[in-house]
């Protein structure tokens, strides 16, 4: 019974450990080995080449665009998907007729296919005949060229990354609104505490958890976009959509640099990495 | 007397200013209500439109909002694509991933909730939390020497990636609800460890096991980064058929938005089946509902 007790957990998880080794280790090992090798035109034959990539990475101006380019994107997304989905928990934080209904609207963009999206969003871009110049049109704005302009390209993909990402901040920051005690609430409007000064000193500090948690979770999801980047604009024009993710994929997987792609995508690593070590480490402290 | 009026008055007055602020919040209120759904809708609506439309109202400018509908886009893309072929692929794919990841998660998410194994629900974590194609590189490699590319086993396998995380994650929550009293007395009764896991754990977190299925399932049948890389034309499923059908027919709008209705459709019903329980699902358990 003892014997059984003890090696009854690890009998459940020695299956997941398989999966562990095979898809999280390997590939990870098997990354950094890459990033030392010079593959030239076959992935069995190759020279290693200790560090020299990570050494060229700070002369590479693709990959230096390809840093801001995703830091631009996700500290970008990240904030406007913040602002409206918490903005939209606050529009389902109380009962009116129908709330159910328009808190599983507010979730469809977050669940339906990113590639079937991001076309769709791709033809109402479209500089000539799609709706979104007509609409700045008619109310009297300039017409935009939207992703066909390397200065509104990045821009434009945002708003779909936005439009995509704040159902998942509105969902946690709802959770942390239903959970938030009320005497709190109470005691400071008896003190005469007006809305904002609620929302501001009381609510605002009682959500940080939520908030946190959304906003981690959010830059990583953002520095892990691939889809609507490439359906939208293959990283163009003039790289001015490429960012880490799709500059790795594009070394890898068309000019086939297994090499140093493998060496951009450490990069992108290190840095998810480091955020998920900070929030893991928020959240052992309890601040989560 | 007239003090006491003339402050009756006043706060009558005050009352009333109260009840229009009120009123005036309320409708400002509903109107942002309106004005999200609006703006976070319209893709959806424009989309089964466009669906609807001939090629002639297609690119007309300004944008039809009045057409004579058509189910033309959509005969298109049924007889002209392999669409059922693509639907096929995907739900092999889908239900392979979803049924392995099950198999493989759910013992693996029952120990770690009984026996408090953190350190392991971390890494597995560290599984969604690394971009994708970190992965892809290194597995390419690997598949292309084991002759794995363009097969049905080997995108199902690469899958695990993206279902074992969020089945283990989800399920560690639910299992968690799960009373041990009742399991102790299973044990009482002669159960033995697996059985009280069979028969007392499995059944009571019955609930969350189909909402974890349908998000896994979800998360699988969207992925279009694992087929781009790994499958070809045998094991073509519908994301990349979409990419695909956009390369051929880059002005064909209207085929492109009865794709993407078609594939939509399927999601969104499931989406309302589990609503109730997507927080928990969507957020890996990090926030209980």
């Amino acid at each position: 019974m003892k014997f059984q007790r003890r090696v009854f957990p690890w009998l459940m998880v020695s299956p997941t450990f398989l999966v562990l080794a095979l898809f999280l280790i390997y590939p990870l090992v098997s990354l950094l080995l890459m990033s030392t090798r010079d593959y030239g035109s076959s992935i069995v034959n190759y020279t290693d080449v200790g560090l020299q990539w990570y050494r060229m990475l700070p002369d590479d101006p693709r990959f230096v665009n390809g840093l801001w380019r995703t830091l631009i994107y996700s500290g970008g997304s990240v904030i406007g998907a913040m602002l409206l989905g918490t903005i939209m928990a606050f529009l389902l934080n109380r009962n009116y007729p129908g709330v159910a209904a328009v808190r599983t609207l507010f979730i469809l963009p977050m669940i339906s296919m990113p590639v079937a999206s991001a076309l769709m969003w791709g033809t109402m871009f479209n500089p000539n005949q799609g709706i979104l110049n007509y609409l700045l049109e008619s109310v009297g704005l300039e017409r935009s060229l939207w992703l066909a302009s390397p200065n509104t390209a990045l821009a434009s993909i945002m708003i779909v990354e936005i439009w995509m990402s704040s159902p998942f901040v509105m969902l946690i920051v709802l959770a942390g609104l239903r959970s938030m005690p009320s005497e709190p609430l109470e005691s400071a409007q008896i003190d005469g505490a007006n809305k904002l000064q609620l929302f501001l000193y009381v609510m605002l500090p009682m959500l940080r958890a939520a908030l946190a948690t959304a906003a981690l979770f959010k830059i990583i999801d953002t520095l892990k976009q691939f889809p609507i980047i490439w359906v939208l604009t293959k990283g163009g024009p003039l790289r001015a959509t490429e960012t880490l993710y799709v500059y790795g994929y594009a070394l890898g997987f068309q000019f086939f640099d297994l090499g140093y792609g493998a060496a951009i995508l450490v990069v992108l690593l290190l840095i998810v990495m480091i955020i998920s070590v900070f929030w893991m480490g928020l959240r052992q402290r309890q601040w989560l | 007397m007239d003090l006491r009026s003339e402050k009756l008055k006043a706060s009558r007055f005050r009352f009333e200013s109260l009840r229009i602020g009120h009123w005036l919040g309320e409708i400002a209120f509903f109107t942002l209500v309106l004005a999200f759904l609006v703006t976070f809708m319209f893709v959806f609506v424009w989309m089964v439109m466009t669906s609807f439309k001939l090629p002639r109202d297609v690119t007309v400018y300004p944008p039809a909002l009045i057409f004579e509908p058509t189910l033309q886009n959509y005969m298109n893309v049924l007889e002209k694509t392999p669409f059922f072929k693509q639907l096929g692929n995907s739900a092999v794919v889908a239900v392979g991933a979803v049924s392995l990841g099950l198999i493989i998660g759910l013992p693996a998410s029952y120990a770690i909730a009984r026996y408090r194994m953190s350190n392991l629900a971390l890494t597995i974590l560290m599984m969604r939390m690394i971009p994708t194609i970190v992965f892809m590189l290194p597995l390419f490699v690997i598949y292309q020497q084991l002759d794995l590319i363009d097969t049905h086993i080997g995108l199902i396998l690469s899958h695990l990636i993206l279902t074992l995380p969020l089945i283990i994650w989800v399920m560690i929550s639910f299992f968690e609800d799960v009373p041990v009293d009742i399991e102790d007395q299973a044990r009482v009764d002669g159960c033995t460890q697996i059985g009280v896991f069979l028969r007392v754990a499995l059944p009571l977190s019955l609930p969350g096991m189909v909402v974890t299925t349908i998000l896994a399932f979800i998360t699988s049948w969207n992925n279009f980064i694992f087929v781009l890389i790994l499958g070809g034309s045998n094991t073509t499923t519908l994301p990349m058929a979409v990419f695909n059908f956009m390369g051929f027919e880059m002005l064909d709008f209207g085929g492109v938005a009865a794709v993407a209705s078609m594939l939509s459709l399927p999601i969104i019903i499931l989406a309302i089946i589990v609503q109730r329980w997507l927080v928990e699902g969507l957020t890996l358990g990090a926030v209980k509902s």
